[in-house]
């Protein structure tokens, strides 16, 4: 990468922490363009609190998190964040195409969604293979077709940044390989950043991995042992510096880099 | 039946009836989606602190201006306000902010009334409504409502909807959230201020909610809902018009009976049909299978 082109997540010394009880120490990494990342990590650990702050929706109480060279609060339109399908009501009224609409919301302010706006939602239901399910009530799709859905969704934010939290946690392992090859393909346009926690299936398609347990670390697949994959067992990993193995007992404490910042930032919106 | 219709009263009360179910329609299937009933019960129960503020300053300082109307504007406004602060992002448990000031509401309403000196105001009206009573001057406030409800509607249905799907998606979008569900909630109180009228502070959350959940039993799509549950709102409503027009019943109360009745129908009814379509399947299936 040159240095020019600025780094899509920029993530220098952050400590995060609920009231007293710290569960973020003194992350630093940088997820340059076209990278395929994973985050891994035990329960507790700090996977989704690490995607929270990556979006802006918490902020940390050490450190910087850059989006493009910008805070997170104002990059908002570049990130195309999908949720886990789980949350949503399933009796929710609305068709696929409206779900999918749902990603131009920030386009218009007032009244219905343009022509153009719907064929874009139109291409990004083609593309991630639901076109035949265009006008169908959101609620009667299979679990992994919502979550199709919700990736089609994110796409018609027309994203630099890809955010994904457990699109597979309640998929077999065919749903889950649909969309793995969906996001490989997409990943030829996109950043990809996906918590998982099936690491076996993933493996072939990702480029690197993020461990996540009270501090993060940034690997290349490459230097990971893969034997120790088989079963989909992340906590053998076997590479150096990684904080999935070092746990939480007898650990010497760094001291926080930096200052503290005063400035929890309002949210900064454009609308 | 011809005296019924020929009674102008009896056609002022039907007119009252269509344009609450204009806003009825419209904003119960909001309430239904985003799951909110809740807060319609805060919001309509805590009017009577309106209502009491409004007969307080009427009477006891003479500011004829402050009729209960005006009371209950006021109130349900300051209310939904307060209500979009407190619950917002979950910060505090919302269902003890909801039940306090449900309760606080009424109290402060009843202590205003009991300051009022001489005879004690009767409160059935307020409580359980009269749609005998809603004058012309009523009808032209509630057209007034309607036509502010349809125009924020058509102007910010998409975001309401998606408000209503993934509060935390509309964030992440860089939209400002919290005053969409501002608008939300005021949108809800203006639509309880003009039910308060007819059907009155306790009976109106049935009204607001029944029609739009019999509606989405069996409807996918916001837009039909809508039109559906103000069908549905109007057709009972007038029914129960009718019932106590005749029998001489109370008419918010019978109103009620009527909407809930048919609520209570539909369930057995998408059952038999969710059966049955099952059953057309399956002989489908075997006659294809057979051939």
């Amino acid at each position: 990468m040159t240095s020019s082109i600025p780094p899509v997540i920029n993530l220098e010394n952050i400590c995060f922490g609920y009231d007293s009880r710290e569960i973020l120490h003194n992350i630093n990494f940088k997820i340059e363009k076209g990278y395929f990342t994973i985050i891994v990590g035990p329960n507790g650990g700090g996977k989704t609190t690490l995607l929270r702050l990556i979006l802006g929706l918490l902020h940390p109480q050490y450190g910087y998190v850059k989006i493009l060279d910008r805070p997170p609060e104002q990059m908002r339109r570049q990130i195309g964040y999908v949720p886990q399908s789980l949350q949503f009501d399933k009796r929710f009224p609305v068709t696929v195409l409206d779900v999918v609409l749902m990603g131009r919301i920030e386009r218009k302010p007032f009244g219905f969604y343009r022509r153009k706006d719907k064929e874009y939602a139109k291409l990004c239901i083609e593309e991630v293979g639901l076109p035949d399910k265009m006008n169908e009530s959101f609620a009667t799709l299979s679990g992994g077709q919502q979550q199709r859905v919700l990736i089609a969704q994110a796409l018609a934010t027309q994203p630099k940044l890809l955010l994904l939290d457990e699109p597979c946690a309640n998929l077999d392992t065919p749903g889950t390989r649909t969309i793995y090859h969906l996001l490989q393909k997409l990943n030829r346009n996109l950043t990809i950043v996906m918590v998982s926690h099936n690491l076996d299936i993933i493996e072939p398609f990702a480029s690197h991995i993020i461990c996540v347990n009270r501090t993060a670390q940034l690997h290349k697949i490459e230097d990971i042992s893969k034997t120790a994959l088989q079963n989909g067992d992340w906590l053998r990993l076997t590479h150096k510096f990684c904080p999935i193995n070092q746990g939480d007992h007898g650990e010497r404490q760094e001291p926080h880099k930096g200052e503290p910042r005063q400035d929890y930032t309002e949210e900064i919106f454009h609308d | 039946m011809t005296d019924f219709f020929s009674s102008p009263l009896v056609l002022r009360s039907l007119l009252a009836l269509f344009l609450i179910s204009i806003s009825c329609g419209i904003i119960g299937s909001y309430v239904i989606v985003k799951r909110c009933s809740y807060m319609v019960g805060s919001i309509s129960h805590s009017l009577l602190g309106g209502i009491g503020l409004a007969l307080f300053c009427q009477q006891v300082l003479h500011w004829q201006w402050f009729s209960p109307l005006a009371g209950t504007l006021l109130a349900s406004i300051f209310v939904a306000s307060l209500l979009t602060l407190l619950t917002r992002r979950n910060q505090l448990s919302n269902d003890v902010i909801l039940s306090a000031v449900w309760a606080l509401g009424m109290a402060i309403g009843v202590s205003f009334i009991y300051a009022i000196p001489g005879y004690p105001v009767d409160l059935t009206s307020y409580l359980f409504g009269d749609i005998w009573l809603v004058s012309t001057t009523d009808l032209w406030v509630m057209l007034l409502m309607d036509i502010i409800i349809l125009i924020i509607v058509l102007l910010f249905h998409n975001r309401l909807l998606y408000l209503c799907f993934n509060e935390e998606g509309l964030r992440l979008r860089g939209v400002k959230a919290d005053w969409y569900l501002l608008i939300l909630h005021l949108l809800i109180a203006l639509t309880i201020v003009q039910l308060a009228q007819v059907v009155g502070i306790v009976l109106c959350l049935a009204t607001l909610i029944l029609p739009a959940a019999a509606a989405t039993t069996f409807l996918k799509r916001m837009p039909s809902i809508m039109f559906f549950s103000a069908l549905i709102c109007f057709f009972c409503s007038s029914i129960g018009l009718y019932g106590g027009y005749m029998w001489n019943l109370p008419t918010g109360a019978f109103i009620i009976e009527i909407i809930g009745g048919f609520y209570l129908l539909t369930i057995p009814v998408c059952y038999i049909i969710k059966r049955y379509s099952i059953y057309k399947n399956k002989t489908n299936n075997k006659r294809i299978r057979n051939a």
